[in-house]
């Protein structure tokens, strides 16, 4: 065996980087980059955007999940130069001037972030979801983030939590 | 895991698709859902990819004169799901379509992807070093199978959700290579062997899908039983096309199609045989549901044993008729038929 | 003590921001300049000698700077200094002459990027001679089975027996003996964030890691030894932790692979494990065999226990023994039974080693035990709540092993659970195929694992008036450094924003235990930083009666000021004070907290002493839905109930509850670490290796039942990791109130029911 993998940067190849525009949040920005580059290599390496998160790699988790035109995608199995004209958004275009997005701030107050790994990728699915259907019920939020793994709540301050950002849940508790 | 380097292509049309295709080791990259999974384990490890998503009009999903449907391969399993066109006359497409990897995946993946899905395996679809000791098996080009010790041929699952109803349905598929275009059954797309599991050609896309108008007074059902509630491929997927004698509500013609049971989505014909032209009882669904276990021949796979499979089999095929005989009986099957 | 206003109260917690807006930095993020990337070849066989490994090629590819062997590893291990309480040694090393599982390291290397690094493991030759292998623990007992290390016969790492009361007189006294087998699977913790190594020497030799390891000050003790380096010259640094169950516990070969890359190669070197390597390699939690016999009295009195337990420690024994100590006493805790016999062997299997996930070892001997007494509640025709409460252990209590019960809160927890459910409306009165079931569980609220089992913290009043924490206790995600910022800030009479905690820096911050779960740094961190901060309290008030010409005892802390009791106009900010004591009498503000528990390490032989400072409770209760006819399982509702002590943060503690219980029933319900027959893992990855999704838990309801432990801070103890003891047990029992079949082996799949539904027909239509 030996010499299938194809190349890293040793190896003598011809540049086949393409250029790549894309709006990523809210910011047109135009870049060369490597077709074997994954949309969340891009964010996370080129782009310096590490609220994704890495965890699975392989479409089962959704720690990568980001909005491309509004559809929350595994950023792990998309290819950058496939997002060409595209709008993403990723978790750190969520606030506004430093002002939290409904939704982050209600993650925070009912508790729904442990260690915070699935985090960025629940928002933003939920955050889809309420675009969608300001305000789903109990059995839609599940369906909808049955794409995201979290190892560490049990959903349920999860759930509770997209709930009272979309106006349909209990408040918090203090 | 990094994605190999590979050379990209994004044609403007089928043509130029094709004749990039054509050359050595170049795969067809749509959604991406599951090339990139196997680029990434280094399974496979083409020279090119081409994107076909980058040709117009290849993601469009259109009504037919005869009153059918044609859908491009690139439309997504969202878009078809979601689609009123396939809703409401072919609403177990759409089921099929959302249950793909749910929830996620039909925002990414396609219908012709699905459709050209490899089969599945726990020794094949693994990476190239879990594979170090391994000696090849057929469908790494060796000569034996993992799965089943001794046998002569690759068992690698057929798995792909919206195959079952459409073969039920009649669909049919168009390749495009650049030779030509060839049409076909979209049963006769698939050639029952797991190292192959269709007849593409170097060169060649699966170019459209056609769906033909539902015979009067038929419905549908696809019912997928699967171990976890979400992101899981099925143990058992069963498809259903039932038409009914509106005189009596017999049973006209019963088109019976299982997947994640055999190497190519598989017709239960016994099933479908005991099924047509009786009339419709408790009685004559359990037989048709016993027939469809015993006639299919699961191996223990992924995960899941052969004798669950087949009672799976059994339970799926009980309900789906029973649910597309109270469809039928409610008259909420093909709208042409009970106009 | 008066009226609390930070502790028990459900704050956010401290590091919530940075986490909602993608901006915590976790070690997976960690870049350093001229960093190279590392990827280990791991044996390709179960079980072989390796007779060559050939690097020549792989160190000649264009981008690669470093490639280790075995033959790079440290000679001369100083094994004696690594040993643990119970003999073992962590992993340190690659293989050299012979590969035990698939997935050991074999040899690693360093290039420029991934993709190079990972295709030059492809250009490494290893010669192997395969062995036959064994992954079945009871299978690797047997005479004549593969023999995987040459000084364990049979492949028993680790066998002990002790006996308590008289086991065969209690068999005598009872009624009934019950007789079963019961058997938990190998499951992976699957943290979302995967194993992460960086090494950096800087110019003059000092070593710095970067991981998100379990244990850092236990690392940070071994590897100077293997390294050769003065243990001053070594430190371990950690950032937010993607969540950590205890997957690798204590195991050093990630280090020491880094350590002696970043050295050959001269740059810092990052190895992150790719999913298929965490499952492979990164320690799932052993399978268990239990054989279990119980006697107990018409009345349902249980006069005897004998426990035969089975684990797998894996291809190499590190923390085996010690989770079968943990295992075996909360379980014969938990009830009043005088006689009870243990024994256990911990065996050796060609798998990875496995590693504690969740509740220390408890799993498996808990399972059996909460399902025979469901099984027993049945056959005499009792109810299991009874039961249980004729049985268990009472606060008061010394138990047959020891442990003295200063509190428990657990019929309270039983109680709640039960009612929540609707038990006595509903127990074998439900419509078919459904069913209710419950069960308990006892866990340690830490644990004297070391002759020093306590915990040391600092606190800091800062110029500006707000308090920093320096306490080496764990935030893997559990709220840790939230809880003890509410006791300092509680202490200091500050809100909680104003408190800052340390990062945890081997070398910066106070030795800590740590590696056992959300609880116990409640319990001892909870305690060191309280006495820590109500010193810091009283040096404050020292300080400002200096300033105010008062005696400190006419002081005291309101609205973050230092006032005169009785001239309340007098006063100081607590700011004043600190910027006085700091700038002008050089003196700062910073109390030093040391708690050490009154506890005895357990006996090595008998298991026997109180080895915690408190024990904590569980009772749940949960509905099910069964399909007779796919086997599926639908859980209708989870009622948990944990008896903490104190709740120092509500929402936190409901927080490891409904996880704690959520993460369990993927083990109990969908997962298994599927090892084939050549000893490899056939589903490594998140697709077939299944882990609960949002609609596979169901809604679970959290009870917080509060019985004031004397020992911990404001009467809390432990919450993190006893949720998950009961739950499969309650789970099968409500599936046989469903069905009326036991499912006795983990996981408890569709098929598995379908399987006991098809012998149970047949059997009651056998002609008789
Ligand atoms: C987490 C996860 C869960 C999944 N669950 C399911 C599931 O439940 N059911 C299921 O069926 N699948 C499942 N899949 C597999 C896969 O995602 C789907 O089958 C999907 O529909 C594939 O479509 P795609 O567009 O992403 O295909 P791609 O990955 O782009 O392509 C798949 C294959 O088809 C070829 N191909 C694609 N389009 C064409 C075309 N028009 N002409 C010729 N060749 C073509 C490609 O070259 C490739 O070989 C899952 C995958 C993941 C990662
Ligand atoms: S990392 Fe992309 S889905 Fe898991
Ligand atoms: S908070 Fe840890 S994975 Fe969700």
């Amino acid at each position: 065996m030996g010499g299938g993998v194809g190349g890293g940067v040793g190896q003598d190849v011809a540049d086949t980087r393409k250029r790549l525009t894309v709006t990523v949040n809210g910011r047109q920005c135009s870049l060369m980059v490597e077709p074997n580059r994954t949309l969340l290599e891009f964010l996370r390496e080129d782009l310096g955007l590490t609220g994704a998160r890495e965890a699975c790699d392989t479409g089962g988790c959704g720690a990568c999940t980001v909005l491309v035109d509004g559809r929350p995608v595994y950023s792990c199995l998309v290819l950058a130069v496939d997002c060409q004209g595209k709008d993403v958004l990723t978790i750190e275009g969520l606030a506004v001037d430093g002002r939290l997005h409904p939704l982050q701030q209600a993650f925070i107050d009912h508790g729904a972030v442990q260690c915070g790994f699935c985090t960025p990728g629940m928002i933003l699915t939920a955050k889809a979801l309420l675009d969608e259907n300001p305000a789903p019920t109990d059995e839609e939020v599940r369906e909808a983030i049955a794409g995201n793994i979290c190892r560490c709540t049990g959903y349920v301050k999860i759930i509770e939590a997209i709930r009272a950002a979309g106006g349909t849940g209990k408040p918090a508790c203090t | 895991m990094r994605l190999p380097r590979f050379e990209y292509s994004e044609p403007g049309t089928l043509e130029e698709a094709c004749s990039l295709l054509a050359q050595a080791d170049t795969k067809v990259l749509a959604g991406g859902t599951e090339l990139l999974v196997k680029l990434k384990q280094k399974t496979i490890t083409p020279r090119a990819l081409v994107n076909i998503k980058s040709i117009p009009h290849l993601d469009r999903i259109e009504e037919t004169e005869d009153g059918g449907l044609s859908i491009g391969p690139a439309t997504t399993l969202h878009a078809a799901a979601t689609s009123p066109l396939v809703r409401d006359r072919f609403g177990l497409v759409a089921e099929a379509a959302a249950a793909v990897g749910k929830p996620r995946i039909p925002y990414m993946a396609t219908l012709g992807g699905n459709l050209c899905l490899d089969g599945r395996c726990f020794y094949y679809n693994q990476s190239l070093l879990w594979k170090q000791s391994l000696p090849p098996c057929y469908k790494d080009g060796g000569h034996l199978c993992h799965v089943v010790q001794g046998s002569d041929h690759c068992n690698a699952l057929f798995v792909a959700d919206t195959v079952p109803p459409l073969i039920a349905l009649g669909a049919e598929v168009t390749l495009t290579g650049v030779d030509g275009e060839t049409r076909m059954p979209l049963e006769d797309f698939y050639t029952g062997r797991g190292e192959e599991v269709n007849v593409l050609q170097p060169g060649q896309v699966l170019s459209r899908i056609r769906i033909p108008a539902p015979p009067p007074y038929s419905t549908g059902v696809y019912l997928k039983h699967s171990l976890r509630e979400a992101i899981d491929f099925a143990v058992v997927g069963v498809a259903l096309l039932l038409t009914v004698s509106p005189e009596d509500g017999t049973c006209r013609d019963a088109r019976v199609v299982l997947g994640s049971v055999a190497t190519r989505p598989l017709r239960a014909v016994a099933a479908e045989a005991a099924l047509r032209g009786k009339a419709l009882d408790e009685g004559l669904v359990r037989t048709a549901a016993t027939l469809a276990a015993k006639e299919t021949h699961p191996v223990s796979h992924l995960g899941v044993s052969a004798t669950y499979k087949r009672r799976v089999i059994e339970t799926l095929t009980k309900r789906a008729v029973r649910q597309a005989w109270r469809q039928a009986v409610a008259g909420s099957g093909s709208r042409e038929g009970w106009r | 003590m008066g009226r609390l206003s930070v502790v028990g109260t459900s704050l956010p917690r401290v590091d919530a921001w940075d986490k909602v807006t993608g901006r915590a930095e976790y070690a997976f993020d960690v870049e350093l300049p001229d960093m190279l990337h590392v990827k280990v070849l791991r044996s390709a066989y179960a079980h072989a000698r390796i007779l060559s490994v050939d690097t020549s090629k792989a160190q000649g590819l264009p981008g690669v700077r470093a490639v280790i062997t075995g033959a790079d590893m440290p000679k001369d291990p100083p094994l004696e200094a690594l040993r643990n309480e119970l003999y073992a040694v962590p992993p340190f090393s690659l293989a050299t002459d012979k590969a035990r599982y698939t997935g050991e390291e074999i040899a690693a290397v360093a290039a420029e990027d991934e993709l190079t690094a990972e295709e030059a493991l492809q250009w490494i030759r290893v010669e192997y001679e395969p062995l036959p292998a064994v992954i079945d623990p009871e299978e690797a007992m047997k005479p004549g089975a593969p023999q995987i290390h040459d000084d364990a016969e049979n492949n028993i790492q680790y066998e002990n027996r002790t006996e308590f009361g008289d086991v065969e007189k209690g068999f005598a006294e009872a009624d009934h003996v019950f007789e079963d087998r019961f058997s938990t699977q190998l499951v992976h913790p699957c943290t979302l964030e995967r194993t992460v190594c960086i090494a950096a020497f800087d110019s003059s030799g000092y070593l710095t890691f970067y991981d998100n390891s379990i244990d850092p000050y236990k690392q940070s003790r071994y590897l100077p030894k293997l390294l050769g380096i003065e243990p001053s010259r070594l430190r371990i640094v950690q950032k937010a932790i993607g969540s950590n169950f205890g997957a690798l516990q204590g195991n050093l070969t990630p280090y020491i692979m880094c350590a002696l890359l970043a050295k050959k190669a001269g740059r810092p070197v990052k190895l992150v494990y790719t999913r298929e390597e965490e499952f492979i390699n990164a320690g799932p939690r052993h399978m268990g065999v239990c054989y279990l016999r119980t006697g107990v009295k018409n009345d349902g009195t249980v006069t005897a226990r004998d426990i035969r337990l089975i684990t797998n420690a894996g291809a190499y024994g590190y923390l085996g023994p010690a989770m079968m100590t943990s295992g075996f006493t909360p379980c014969a805790g938990l009830y009043r039974c005088p006689n009870v016999r243990f024994e256990g062997k911990c065996v050796y299997t060609n798998t990875a080693v496995t590693s504690p996930y969740r509740s220390f070892g408890i799993v498996p001997p808990a399972f059996a035990m909460e399902s025979m007494m469901n099984i027993i509640a049945e056959e005499l025709g009792m109810d299991p709540v009874a039961l249980r409460l004729k049985n268990i252990t009472r606060q008061g209590d010394v138990t047959v092993v020891g442990q003295e019960i200063s509190s428990s809160g657990l019929p309270e927890c039983i109680e709640k659970t039960v009612a929540h459910i609707g038990w006595k409306e509903k127990r074998g009165r439900l419509p078919p195929n459904r069913g209710v079931g419950m069960a308990c569980g006892m866990f340690d609220s830490e644990v004297r694992n070391a002759p020093f089992a306590g915990s040391v913290a600092y606190v800091k009043l800062l110029e500006d008036g707000r308090v920093k924490v320096i306490s080496g206790e764990f935030e893997w995600g559990q709220g840790s450094r939230t809880v003890l910022s509410q006791i300092a800030a509680e202490e200091l009479g500050v809100p909680l924003e104003s408190v800052l905690f340390s990062e945890l820096d081997t070398a910066a911050v106070p030795y800590a235990l740590g590696p056992y779960g959300g609880g116990p740094v409640t319990l001892r961190g909870g305690n060191a930083v309280r006495l820590a901060a109500v010193e810091a309290r009283r040096q404050l008030f020292a300080v400002a009666a200096g300033m105010l010409s008062v005696g400190p005892d006419d002081l005291e802390l309101k609205d973050q000021k230092v006032v005169v009791r009785d001239d309340p106009v007098r006063a100081l900010s607590s700011a004043q004070v600190a910027h006085y004591a700091k700038f002008i009498l050089a003196e700062e503000i910073i109390g030093r907290g040391h708690f050490e528990p009154d506890t005895v390490m357990r006996d090595p032989k008998t298991y026997y002493g109180n080895y915690s400072s408190g024990y904590t409770f569980t009772a749940q209760t949960v509905e099910v839905a069964v399909d007779p006819e796919t086997g599926q399982v639908r859980i209708l509702d989870f009622a948990s109930a944990i008896d903490l002590g104190k709740a120092i943060n509500p929402m936190a503690a409901d927080g490891q509850n409904e996880g704690c219980v959520g993460q369990e029933l993927g083990p109990i319900l969908l997962e298994s670490l599927a090892y084939d027959k050549q000893g490899r893992v056939v589903n490594p990855n998140l697709v077939d290796y299944r882990l609960p999704t949002a609609l596979d838990v169901p809604p679970i309801t959290s009870f917080l039942v509060e019985s004031h432990e004397p020992h911990g801070p404001y009467g809390a103890k432990a919450c993190g990791q006893v949720s998950n003891i009961p739950a499969a047990a309650a789970l099968a029992g409500a599936i046989y109130d469903a069905v009326g079949v036991w499912i006795k082996d983990q996981p408890i799949t569709p098929d598995k029911i379908l399987r006991a539904l098809a012998e149970k027909e047949k059997r009651e239509h056998a002609p008789a």
